[in-house]
């Protein structure tokens, strides 16, 4: 077997390394990050302060006025402005940590993603109706954004360690089914569909890249499409049931938005409404008009839309091309990663971007059900930001160790 | 194997994933981006409508007959009440002391948390919306009793009400009130109009309304930059001119009423006034009618009549409702278009006018009448109204007479295929195609029956307005023709269109239907129908005025198919004879016949249009030519004047004198200056002498003749001015009512008008 795997800052040996146990410090002068990755993470951050500026304007406005106070409308610009400056400070502190040192946690940090959950279910902040915080003073936190980290930890540790016997179902399945089923079944409690997905994908995505073998997934997938390939073809019972299940409600707003108009159809109908007054080049940054209090969660979850109506085809392809270099670049640092532990970690993060990306814009086009899935570096939200920054600070400490031989 | 998989997941996440995005947003933002957008802006865009100004309704000479004013709608928001926190009891209460609403029916409405819009009140005028106004913009911080302090932002912080809305809207008014309103008609309240010229001229008056058009945002305020704003000005209406003139449409509506009210007329009367020359409407009433600001009440009359009936018993809701209806539709109803009638002997004018333009009469001809003649295929003999006959008669003469045996003879001898010709020249067969709605048809004989050789009684009776029915209109506007020189012209009621800012947009040229007859027969006709007013033994004497020669022709006919009792008396009045210039038709309905006056146009009718000509041709400054008749002079003021110059000036004006004391100059007089009273009559100068102090009780002269009427009233220190028919010396001329009752006591030198008729059977035909 050719050695590829080699760990960057260690003497080679050969192929013992595969089974190398993890480091906790990194050797020498730390090396450089991938300056590619970096700029377009910052690039992609000061397009979404700039659009998420615009999009929260009108809101913000109207928030403040309606409650009487001064006119505020750039509330939500400056926070997430201040986040974005802590986030970048994250993602520098975190790309000198080697990724070696954080795997030994790989355990633990399950545990304690399970205890937060369990946690939230007990203690939580309730929020758009479902419970999913949990609060430290006057800050909150998602305990669902430490799960996503813990999975990928947990995988990327798990998939080098079983090396090869990921092929077989007691390897290669079973655990990793295991994790992934009890925190889906924990964050439905919440409910928190959105996360339960992307650890689903996210989970999936590196089963494979660590040898589950194929037919699993294409088990999965058939199984997915046969799901979704019957709601399609009974969208009138859908509709239906969509007047007592509110999951059902969901999926009819996905199947017929103008069925749903008053109810789970509102957002995504308003969402189309600005995406389609985008047309080629859009109304002029700044000149949405969706944003003025009808299409919900404008700054949000939705501010893609808004990008479309106010940037047009050009400039929204243009923000999907930047996210779409990102993720190639970053699967091309995992290619790069000597470390195979390294490797899953940078697969994992890069894909869990991925995901997000296309789960939000997916969703937000109607090309999936309605999920609350933000889009990263874009959307509004403190904390979410700073661990995205952190996750991005991750992939490029795996980059460090990439050109250092 | 993880290389290979990790470039095929780089594969699907960097590239696939993101084709299927790009691909469906090319889908929505280019092949779906018309269908959204518009979607979108129809969503975002607020409409806001900007009323325009209806058009003005004004007489002949720019009086305002229907004008629009801008009046407030006054809604409240549940809605908004319930968000803001506001006080309801405390804002209903001032709603309804401000605007005169139920307080209960407020409260109610705010029971409807879910509305942002129930109207309280609509169509409210300026000094109460202000007051409401006023009331939301602070006023209600005053009343002690208003609390809202739970609100979350406080109304009394906020500066007015978020729960109470005015909205612009517009409201007609009509400052004549019922004066012709069968014309001018009314608007609904979308101020569309629903009848007469509102109806007819809707196009024109209501103009177009406005709009602004904005951009919004969602809880519909304006969007910070993107504020797009576009206006739509309102294209105010133009207003119509009328034909009609305000003043003739007065002085005709009050002399039908007289003549209701003398003459006991059970189902009111029709009155139209035209110019001959140009088929311009100046007058045109329909009693009963209503007042144009409450269309949807009925008149006093009516509610009184209808509160009769109630009170009669045996009314359900149900017939009560209908017959509300049925009773707002008739004072609605512009009978002088919309009902046909037997016009009886009115129509011999048409008769006539047809025979002489056919040569088959001469003015030289005579005519026998021995009471009844027969006629081919009518089995009973056609008799006269008079039955001993007219006996030997020149044309004129039976014209002045009104004979039946003579019109019928003249009808027969033009032939029943000649008469049924003039009758479509004349225009019977069809509307006249005046611009009002409503115009009903005429009914007629078809030419088929009418043209039977072997029968000749329709042709017998048709000669003298039997047998068929027509409108008023027709029948006016066919006389006219016939005095006119012979043009049938196309009535009208609207002359201009002028736009808001009073340009000129459209001026109603009189239209020639036809030339019916020659001026030659046209100036016949006129000589004939004078001699029917100004003969002595005239039917239509009665029509005569001081100083104009007056030509007509009086109408008594049965109702058909009604209790056979009830009349329609008619009169048409043409004026001056010279040169005619108007015409005047009234019609009245169904006198009473327990009344015991005698029912006939020459003795009910000729006299209220007598009264009209002379009302209205001094007014449309028509000059005086002669003519006979003589009632009513203006005293001249002459106190402190000499009294030699006052006694002359009292004797020009036709009075009597008489002096009392002894001085020179002219210290008081009885009756005092300026007033009108009955020519011939007895004035009083006191020269130095005391006027009596005392008042003076009158005396009852219903039943008297008028030359003892003011003689009686003289000795008193009355004095007497007339109305009704022409007072002369005929003891045939009686006193029907009296101004001011019987019993009373009035200061001296009071002046009493008394109703007088003319009681004279033997000149007035019943039939025909």
């Amino acid at each position: 077997m050719p050695n590829v795997y080699d760990f960057p800052l260690s003497q080679p040996e050969g192929s013992q390394t595969l089974q190398e146990a993890p480091r906790t410090r990194r050797r020498g002068r730390p090396g450089h990050l991938d300056l590619p990755f970096l700029l377009l993470t910052l690039l992609l951050l000061a397009v979404g302060l700039v659009m998420l500026l615009s999009s929260s304007y009108a809101i913000a406005y109207f928030e403040s006025v309606s409650k009487g106070a001064e006119a505020a409308p750039m509330s939500y610009f400056t926070s997430q402005l201040i986040y974005a400056v802590g986030g970048i400070v994250a993602l520098i502190i975190v790309s000198f940590i080697p990724l070696s040192f954080l795997r030994r946690f790989s355990v633990p940090a399950i545990v304690v993603a399970f205890g937060l959950l369990l946690g939230v279910l007990l203690t939580g902040l309730r929020g758009n109706g479902a419970v999913r915080w949990i609060g430290v003073g006057s800050l909150t936190f998602q305990p669902s954004e430490l799960v996503k980290a813990a999975v990928i930890l947990a995988f990327a540790d798990w998939t080098v360690r079983f090396g090869p016997k990921m092929g077989d179902f007691k390897h290669g399945v079973l655990p990793f089914l295991g994790v992934l089923g009890m925190f889906s079944f924990l964050l439905m409690q919440q409910p928190h569909l959105s996360a339960t997905i992307i650890i689903l994908g996210v989970g999936a995505l590196m089963m494979y890249a660590g040898g589950t073998r194929w037919y699993w997934f294409v088990a999965a997938a058939a199984a997915a499409a046969m799901v979704i390939l019957y709601l399609r073809s009974h969208q009138d019972w859908v509709i239906e049931k969509a007047k007592e299940n509110y999951m059902f409600a969901r999926v009819a707003a996905w199947l017929d938005p103008e069925s749903q108009r008053r109810g789970d159809g509102w957002q995504i109908l308003q969402s189309l409404y600005a995406i389609g007054s985008g047309g080629l080049l859009g109304l002029g940054l700044g000149n949405s008009r969706q944003k003025y209090l009808y299409l919900p969660e404008a700054q949000n979850d939705y501010i893609f839309s808004i990008i479309c109506e106010e940037l047009g085809f050009v400039g929204a392809v243009l923000i999907l091309l930047l996210f779409a270099m990102l993720i190639l670049r970053g699967f091309w640092l995992a290619l790069q990663c000597k470390d195979q532990f390294n490797r899953m970690m940078v697969i994992g993060f890069t894909g869990l971007i991925a995901i997000q990306v296309f789960l939000n814009v997916g969703v937000v086009t109607n090309l999936l059900p309605s999920t609350g899935i933000s889009l990263p570096f874009f959307s509004s939200g403190g904390t979410a930001l700073i661990v995205q920054l952190a996750e991005v600070g991750l992939i490029l400490s795996a980059s460090r160790e990439i050109g250092n031989k | 194997m993880t290389t290979r998989r990790t470039v095929f997941l780089m594969f699907l996440c960097g590239i696939v994933a993101f084709i299927v995005l790009i691909l469906q947003l090319g889908h929505i933002m280019i092949s779906q981006h018309d269908k959204y957008e518009s979607a979108a802006v129809e969503e975002q865009v607020r409409s806001t409508t900007v009323n325009a100004s209806r058009g003005t309704i004004y007489d002949t000479n720019m009086l305002i007959l229907a004008q629009s004013a801008t009046v407030e709608t006054i809604y409240i928001s549940p809605r908004e009440m319930m968000d803001y926190k506001e006080d309801k009891e405390a804002i209903a209460r001032a709603l309804s002391e401000i605007l005169d609403v139920d307080y209960d029916s407020i409260m109610k409405k705010w029971e409807d948390t879910d509305s942002w819009y129930k109207t309280v009140k609509v169509k409210v005028e300026r000094d109460l919306a202000d007051q409401v106004r006023a009331y939301v913009n602070g006023g209600f911080k005053e009343d002690p009793r208003y609390r809202d302090s739970e609100g979350e932002l406080s109304a009394r912080k906020r500066g007015y009400l978020a729960s109470v809305h005015l909205i612009e809207d517009t409201k007609r008014y009509y400052p004549y009130s019922s004066l012709g309103s069968q014309i001018i008609g009314f608007v609904g309240t979308d101020n569309y109009g629903l009848d007469g010229i509102e109806a007819v001229y809707n196009d024109e008056l209501e103009g177009e309304n406005g709009r602004i058009v904005r951009a919004a945002a969602a809880n519909g305020t304006d969007m910070l930059f993107t504020g797009y704003e576009e206006y739509y000005d309102a294209q105010d209406g133009n207003s119509a001119v009328l034909t009609l003139d305000a003043t003739i449409q007065f002085y005709l509506r009050k002399n039908i009423e007289q003549a209701i009210e003398d003459n006991e007329i059970m189902n009111g009367g029709i009155g139209i006034v035209m110019n001959v020359k140009t088929g311009a409407i100046l007058g045109m009433v329909s009693v009963p009618d209503y007042d144009l600001n409450d269309f949807a009440e009925l008149n006093p009359d009516f509610q009184e009549k209808l509160q009769e009936e109630w009170d009669a018993g045996g009314m359900t809701p149900e017939d009560y409702n209908a017959r509300y209806l049925e009773l707002l539709q008739l004072q609605w109803r512009n009978r002088a278009i919309g009902d046909t009638y037997e016009p009886g002997s009115t129509f011999k004018i048409i008769t006539l006018a047809a025979a002489l333009e056919e040569g088959v009469v001469t003015t030289d001809d005579h005519f026998m009448c021995r009471g009844s003649t027969q006629i081919l295929g009518r089995e009973e003999p056609l008799h006269c109204w008079k039955r001993t006959g007219h006996d030997d008669q020149t044309l004129a003469q039976a014209a002045q007479n009104s004979c039946n045996v003579a019109f019928s003879t003249i009808g027969i001898r033009l032939g029943a295929r000649r008469f049924y010709d003039y009758m479509e020249a004349f225009g019977f067969f069809e509307r006249t195609g005046i611009d009002l709605y409503g115009e009903a048809s005429s009914i007629w004989w078809t030419r088929k029956v009418f043209e039977d050789p072997y029968n000749h009684s329709q042709l017998a009776s048709a000669s003298f307005g039997q047998t068929f029915n027509i409108t008023p209109i027709q029948l006016i506007t066919a006389i006219s023709a016939a005095v006119n020189g012979g043009y049938l012209m196309k009535p009208y009621v609207v002359r201009q269109i002028v736009s808001p800012d009073g340009a000129v947009i459209a001026n109603t040229t009189p239209t020639v239907v036809r030339q019916v007859v020659s001026e030659e027969t046209s100036r016949t006709v006129c000589d004939i129908i004078e001699s029917v007013v100004s003969s002595p033994t005239g039917t239509g004497k009665n029509a005569s005025v001081a100083g104009y020669s007056v030509g007509g022709k009086t109408g008594t006919s049965e109702k058909v198919g009604q209790a056979s009792d009830d009349y329609m008396v008619s009169f048409i009045g043409v004026a001056p004879m010279e040169d005619p210039q108007v015409a005047v038709l009234v019609i009245l309905d169904s006198p009473d016949p327990t009344s015991g006056i005698y029912i006939s146009g020459g003795g009910m009718v000729a006299p209220t249009v007598g009264n009209i000509l002379a009302d209205i041709l001094p007014y449309l400054g028509v000059e005086e030519s002669g003519g006979s008749r003589t009632s009513n002079v203006t005293v001249p003021n002459v106190r402190s004047a000499s009294l030699s110059e006052a006694k002359a000036q009292m004797e020009e004006a036709g009075f009597v004198v008489k002096v009392l004391g002894e001085g020179d100059t002219v210290t008081d007089q009885a009756p005092v200056g300026n007033i009108k009273i009955a020519a011939g009559s007895t004035v009083i100068l006191y020269a130095g002498a005391q006027k009596p102090e005392s008042g003076v009780s009158v005396p009852d002269m219903t039943g008297k003749t008028f030359v003892a009427a003011k003689q009686y009233f003289e000795a008193f220190g009355l004095f007497i001015r007339t109305a009704g028919v022409a007072p002369t010396g005929s003891n045939t001329i009686v006193v029907r009512r009296q101004s001011v009752a019987a019993g009373e006591t009035v200061p001296y030198g009071t002046v009493v008008e008394v109703g007088l008729v003319d009681t004279d059977e033997s000149l007035m035909e019943t039939h025909g």
